[in-house]
């Protein structure tokens, strides 16, 4: 029996356990997984963007010293609105040219000072004119100053104008010097005085208005050097004085310059606190107006009084704004002014109000101004004003709560809106305004959310972006507030929303949000990627590609989009790297390739290219494309940075593994030449290689499968006597196969080498120490046989071990050694054997021996257990039944034996005696026979019918052959031979009959054997007649079958 | 996939040999190859050279094709029983036997080798077996037995079959030829066909003249059976001439005897 050991497992470890095994710290895959689990940390950083700078929603509680409140410059109110200054400047000139002509040709005529008053007028009138030029302009710049769009201080030079009054007042002195009793000496007087005050030389201009006050006090000029005073202490802030003189012309009302000095008074009466006096004052200045309206209204010192009015009307709403109260407002403007001119009071002092922080009074003017005519042009600025009052109210709510309002009510569809469709400019600043005020406060709100991170805060700044674009889709803002609401959603992980509304910054090329909103996009809808669990249960452990889940359909989208726009952006490395990075997960191997490709191409010295490299070749690798492998290994290898980066080594390993890998994939299609040449050849290539030898060894594994089995064990046997430790295992499987494909290929003397070389070099193989003992007992090798038998026997511990003995002892049978026989086979039958058939053998075999060995007592003692053992055996099926019919025959022969050594003695009174005792044993032995005929062995069933035979031809001899008794005459001899020829022959008829029948059966049953041979040889000398004598040669005819091959 | 090879045990003994000799191996290969006819023929040659090692190695490369090829395994077989080594033969066969269940022909020489040890019921039983499965090869050494223990009307008619295939070409060199035909010869005259049997024994003489057996036994069926002295006596000359074992020499003396005494 040649042991079989279960190499199945035992090669499934070495073909893919050990490969798998020794890859454990570095198979590609593996190596490649372990640098994804690092390439996860290629993170796309999110840039910071500020919040555009935005207006304060309002202003509303602008602090307003009234006492800076000012009325119209004198100068101004000397042109009416609409002159055309430069023209009159001309003119003046021209007629300043003329007079001037005039003077010098009329120099000394008596009429030269009337000459001299006309120019010096014009002198006035072109200083004024240079003033109100020069003031203007210092106005101009001072208002420049203040809105920042000069930085530099202006300064007011009157010079040029006061070179006029200069020339004025020579003109003016000349005339008092030559006529000093002129009836326009007043007039000569009050300018003198006017333009000193205008060169600021006041000691020399009240000179001048008091003597014209003292020398002549019914003069007008009276009123208008008071005015002139008046002017000069109210330009000084000296508003007490000023009401003195101006207070000085009022009390006539009929003075020429009596509401302009009643105007001024009402100022100054607001200035010094007399603010319901100065109510008064204006009132009546209103008043006049009204009754100069259809007169010469040229009567107030060159000042209109219905302009006055309309100064005075305008200071009303100040004036009442101080003294007044709302609700009564409406009524006082209405007298004072009229129904028809107050609602544009109302509007004044509602903005008064709001201006100077008066919000209830303001909210309620506003409201109901826009109460009485909702559909007003105007109707959507009072709401705004509502709104401004409450922008800086720590109640934000009523802010809110007027800001919707004024949204619904007067936004672009609104029904206001709509009524006022046809005013598209007016509908385009209304809607201008209200996203300029929503914005500014979205950003605010956006802008207190960043700054606290309140969820509050955030939720805040969120319905307001949500309102803006519920109220506004398109406009110049509104890629800006789509970002910066991205911004806010991305701050409140709302990543999806968020996405969303970068995108749609993003949509235009031309926004400056383009990129970033590209990018955040990304980022956005990145914080929504599955994490690795979660990848792992999408993915299962399946190969095919699989669909993106929507999250994730979504990032590449914008990815793409991004990728498309940004190629070379600065984020576009991480993003191409993350979107292929996901391809790859979902096995989209076909999408992820490219991706890497590019990346390792383009871009060989960021990590990404690193990462990228590396799952490039695990793809290749999953795809079980080694060539592909190869070249993407060579490709990586051939830029300098991958080359010398960390991963430039691994992909050196994973080259040199995917060599092995390209191997292995042949195997698994079968290919087992192309693998053991592809394994050799790695094996030879990379000798240094720690997979060398497992090569080697794979290499003969899968030769040995292509059934080129003589390279299978050349290699087997390298692997064999390598000492290394790490190939330990291989080592000893080598060994084991090339004695098993020994064994296999016909080789047994080598095999039977091999088998006890390997079992004696690994302990744990005892059935090789039997294999190696079978085949050597075939090639008659039987010490080698039985000193592998031994050590088998020695090192199996199992009851299966006995069977070593039993094969020793049929070797020293064989070795004709029958002591040494012996002994192994009562050893063997002292063990407790169980193989019936071995036993029953043994047994018999103990029996032949000691017979050989002529222990009497012994080989019956084995003949008998042999026969007792058989029964014991054959209870359910018959067993050994030759081994019994033949011990069973060997037993009976001692009655044969004994049946011949009964002689029959000459002494007649004695034979009959002694022929009974033999009858006797006859009959024993007949019956005895039957038990040798009831096993059934065709053979023994000859040797007891041949038995019988002889027994009876001995019978039948004996008898014929018996000693004559003596004293016997001729006829008495004659008749004892008839008397034992009548005993003899039926026992010589037995006989033949015996043999007859030993024969037939013996052909019949192919009872071939000695005793067929003995039957036959005795019926030819018993009845040659019927059984001649059959001498032939013949030639044994031994014909070995070659099934067919040797013709 | 990647099973190289499974090796199973299968018992033998329902070909009558105990358990406990040895079991046989079937070995499962991923692929095997089919043994070309020119492989085949090469390895023929290289068994009738008795070249051992060239013909081990021939056997080696067929059995990587296929290891269980059953004319390679017999071959083999052939080879360790012409080596005297049985039981190696043995080995090989049953190993061819594990996948080539009942082949004849294995059994038949499993027969011829139990016959060389001297067990007869063994070989009968392979015999049997081998005939059953249509081995002439078997019938011939049945018959063989049969002739050696006088059942020669049992054997007649294998041999008859036998003789009729070898009879046209009685010249091939083959010495189962002559003792088939000398067997057959010898079946009918112990069957008591001696007219049958003088035709095969003239037709076979010619052609085995110098074949001591053959001559003896015609001039057996001659004398003895036919009493035919005219045809014996040139029979019994060349046999004097032949024959050198005393054995032949005394039987021969005693058919002159014979001759002599029908003559008087």
């Amino acid at each position: 029996m040649v042991k079989t050991f279960s190499s199945s497992s035992l090669l499934m470890v070495v073909l893919l356990g050990y490969a798998e095994l020794s890859f454990a710290k570095k198979t590609v895959g593996d190596l490649l997984k372990n640098i994804e689990s690092s390439a996860s940390t290629s993170k796309i950083k999110k840039g910071k963007v500020a919040l555009p700078k935005f207006g304060p929603v309002v202003n509303s509680s602008r602090d307003r010293d009234l006492r800076q409140v000012q009325p119209p410059r004198r100068s101004s109110l000397y042109y009416e609105e609409g002159t055309n200054e430069a023209e009159l400047e001309r003119v003046t000139d021209e007629g300043i040219s003329q007079l001037f002509k005039l003077t010098q040709q009329f120099k000394t005529s008596p009429r030269r000072g009337e000459l001299w008053l006309r120019l010096a007028e014009l002198y006035v009138e072109k200083a004024r004119l240079i003033e109100y030029r020069l003031q203007t302009k210092f106005d101009e710049e001072l208002a420049a100053l203040r809105e920042k769009k000069s930085k530099s201080k202006p300064k007011l030079n009157l010079s040029a104008a006061q070179s006029f009054n200069k020339k004025a007042i020579q003109l003016y002195e000349w005339f008092l010097r030559d006529y000093p009793k002129d009836d326009k000496v007043p007039q000569a007087l009050f300018f003198l005085g006017y333009n000193y005050f205008e060169l600021g030389e006041e000691t020399k201009g009240k000179g001048y208005y008091a003597r014209l006050t003292k020398e002549h006090p019914e003069s007008l000029f009276v009123d208008e050097s008071h005015f002139a005073l008046g002017e000069y202490y109210f330009d000084r802030s000296d508003f007490k004085a000023a009401l003195g003189h101006y207070s000085m012309i009022t009390q006539n009302p009929r003075a020429r310059l009596y509401s302009f000095a009643l105007y001024k008074a009402a100022w100054s009466q607001y200035k010094t606190g007399q603010v319901k006096a100065a109510l008064n004052s204006l009132e009546k200045v209103i008043r006049a107006g009204r009754l100069a309206k259809g007169q010469d209204d040229r009567s107030s010192g060159g000042v209109s009084r219905i302009r006055l009015a309309g100064e005075a009307t305008k200071d009303l709403v100040v004036f009442y704004g101080e003294a007044g109260s709302a609700d009564q407002a409406r009524s006082y403007f209405e007298r004072v002014v009229g129904v028809k001119n107050s609602t544009r009071l109302l509007e004044a002092l509602a903005y008064f109000y709001a201006d100077t922080g008066n919000r209830s009074s303001a909210s309620d003017l506003f409201r109901d101004m826009i109460d009485r005519d909702p559909r007003s042009t105007k109707a959507y600025d009072y709401q705004y004003q509502i709104v401004r009052l409450y922008g800086s109210s720590v109640e934000g709510s009523l802010f809110r709560k007027e800001l919707f309002l004024w949204i619904e009510g007067f936004g672009p569809n609104s029904p206001w809106a709509k009524a006022n469709a046809n005013d598209a400019d007016l509908i385009q600043k209304s809607t201008d305004l209200i996203e300029t005020t929503l914005r500014n406060y979205i950003l605010q709100q956006h802008q207190t959310a960043q700054n606290s991170r309140a969820e509050f805060s955030q939720k805040q700044a969120q319905s307001g972006y949500d309102l803006y674009f519920t109220v506004f889709s398109t406009g110049e803002r509104i890629e800006e507030m789509h970002f910066f609401y991205g911004e806010l959603l991305f701050d409140m992980a709302q990543w999806e929303k968020a996405a969303y509304h970068y995108s749609l910054s993003a949509k235009s090329p031309k926004s400056p949000y383009h990129k970033k909103a590209s990018l955040n996009a990304v980022l956005a809808l990145e914080k929504r990627l599955p994490d690795a669990k979660r990848l792992k249960q999408l993915v299962g452990d399946a190969q095919e590609p699989i669909r993106f889940p929507k999250e994730i359909a979504d990032f590449e989208k914008v990815a793409i989009d991004y990728l498309n726009f940004f190629p070379t952006g600065e984020s576009a490395i991480p993003v191409r790297y993350k979107l292929g990075s996901l391809y790859y997960y979902f096995n989209q191997y076909d999408r992820a390739l490219p991706v890497f490709k590019e990346i390792t191409e383009k871009h060989p010295g960021t990590k990404e290219a690193q990462y990228s490299a590396n799952l490039m070749l695990d793809i290749y690798n999953i795809k079980k494309d080694f060539e592909g492998l190869e070249q993407a290994g060579k490709q990586i290898l051939s830029k300098a940075e991958l080359a010398a980066s960390p991963v430039g080594s691994q992909v050196q390993g994973i080259l040199q593994r995917s060599s092995f890998k390209r191997a292995q994939e042949m195997e698994s299609k079968s290919d087992f030449a192309g693998a053991a040449a592809a394994y050799e050849s790695f094996s030879e290539s990379n000798p240094n290689s720690e997979l060398s030898q497992s090569a080697k060894f794979n290499a003969a594994v899968n030769f040995e499968r292509a059934n080129n089995i003589a390279k299978a064990i050349a290699l087997y046997m390298q692997v064999a006597s390598s000492k290394a430790k790490n190939d330990a295992g291989i080592a000893k499987n080598s060994a084991k196969f090339i004695a098993i494909l020994l064994e296999r290929t016909g080789q047994y003397k080598a095999a039977a080498s091999a088998f006890e070389s390997y079992a004696k070099e690994y302990s744990d193989s005892a059935e090789f120490f039997f294999n190696a003992a079978v085949i050597f007992d075939g090639l008659q090798d039987y010490n080698a046989a039985l000193r592998n038998y031994q050590k088998y026997f020695e090192l199996n511990k199992k009851q299966e071990r006995l069977i070593a003995i039993y094969q020793m002892a049929k070797i020293w049978e064989k070795k004709e050694n029958p002591r040494q026989a012996k002994r192994f086979y009562e050893q063997y039958m002292n063990s407790n054997p169980i193989d019936a058939e071995s036993v029953i053998e043994s047994s018999f075999r103990l029996a032949k021996i000691s017979e050989g060995l002529k222990q009497v007592k012994a080989t019956e003692e084995w003949y008998k257990k042999t026969i007792a053992i058989q029964k014991r055996l054959s209870s359910k099926k018959p067993i050994g039944a030759s081994f019994a019919a033949e011990a069973q025959f060997q037993l009976l022969l001692k009655f044969y034996e004994e049946l011949r050594r009964i002689k029959i003695p000459a002494n007649p009174q004695r034979q009959a005696a002694a022929v009974n005792q033999k009858l006797a044993v006859l009959e024993r032995l007949k019956n005895e026979l039957k038990k040798v005929i009831r096993f059934d062995d065709a053979q023994f069933i000859v040797a007891a019918l041949t038995l019988t035979g002889q027994a009876n031809q001995h019978m039948a001899a004996s008898l014929y052959n018996a000693p004559l008794p003596g004293g016997l005459d001729k006829e008495g001899l004659e008749t004892y031979k008839k008397g034992i020829e009548q005993v003899a022959l039926p026992f010589k008829d037995q006989a033949i009959q015996s043999y007859k029948e030993a024969v037939e059966k013996g052909y019949r049953l192919d009872g071939y054997g000695e005793w067929l041979n003995v039957a036959r040889t005795e019926l030819t000398e018993l009845d040659p007649q019927t059984y001649p004598k059959a001498d032939f040669s013949t030639f044994e005819i031994l014909v070995p079958d070659s099934l067919g091959v040797i013709k | 996939m990647i099973i190289a090879l499974i090796l199973a045990f299968l018992g033998l003994q329902a070909f009558g040999e105990t358990s406990s000799t040895y079991q046989a191996v079937t070995y499962k290969v991923e692929k095997t190859e089919k043994i070309s006819t020119s492989d085949l023929k090469d390895l023929v040659k290289a068994y009738l050279s008795r070249e051992e090692r060239q013909f081990l190695q021939k056997v080696g490369l067929s059995l990587a094709k296929n290891p269980n090829d059953p004319q390679v395994l017999n071959l083999l077989a052939l080879h360790s029983m012409r080596e005297r080594q049985h039981d190696l033969a043995k080995i090989v066969l049953n190993r061819a036997l594990a996948s080539s269940e009942n082949n004849p022909g294995l059994l038949n020489n499993l027969g011829v080798i139990a016959l060389r040890e001297g067990r007869i019921q063994r070989a009968v039983t392979f015999f049997r077996r081998a005939i059953a499965g249509g081995s002439e090869s078997a019938r011939l050494n049945m018959a063989g037995l049969q002739i050696e223990f006088g059942d020669f009307q049992g054997a007649l008619g294998s041999l008859q079959q036998a003789y009729s295939k070898v009879r046209k070409n009685l010249n091939d060199g083959d010495p189962n030829t002559v003792a088939i035909a000398n067997n057959f010869g010898v079946a009918l005259m112990g069957s008591g066909s001696f007219k049958e049997a003088e035709k095969v024994f003239e037709e076979i003489a010619k052609v085995f003249g110098k074949e001591v057996k053959v001559l003896l036994n015609y001039a057996i069926l001659l004398v003895e059976k036919i009493r035919q002295p005219d045809k014996a006596r040139p029979v019994l000359n060349k046999l004097k001439f032949s024959a050198d074992q005393p054995k032949v020499l005394q039987r021969i003396e005693s058919l002159e005897k014979q001759i002599t005494s029908v003559k008087e």
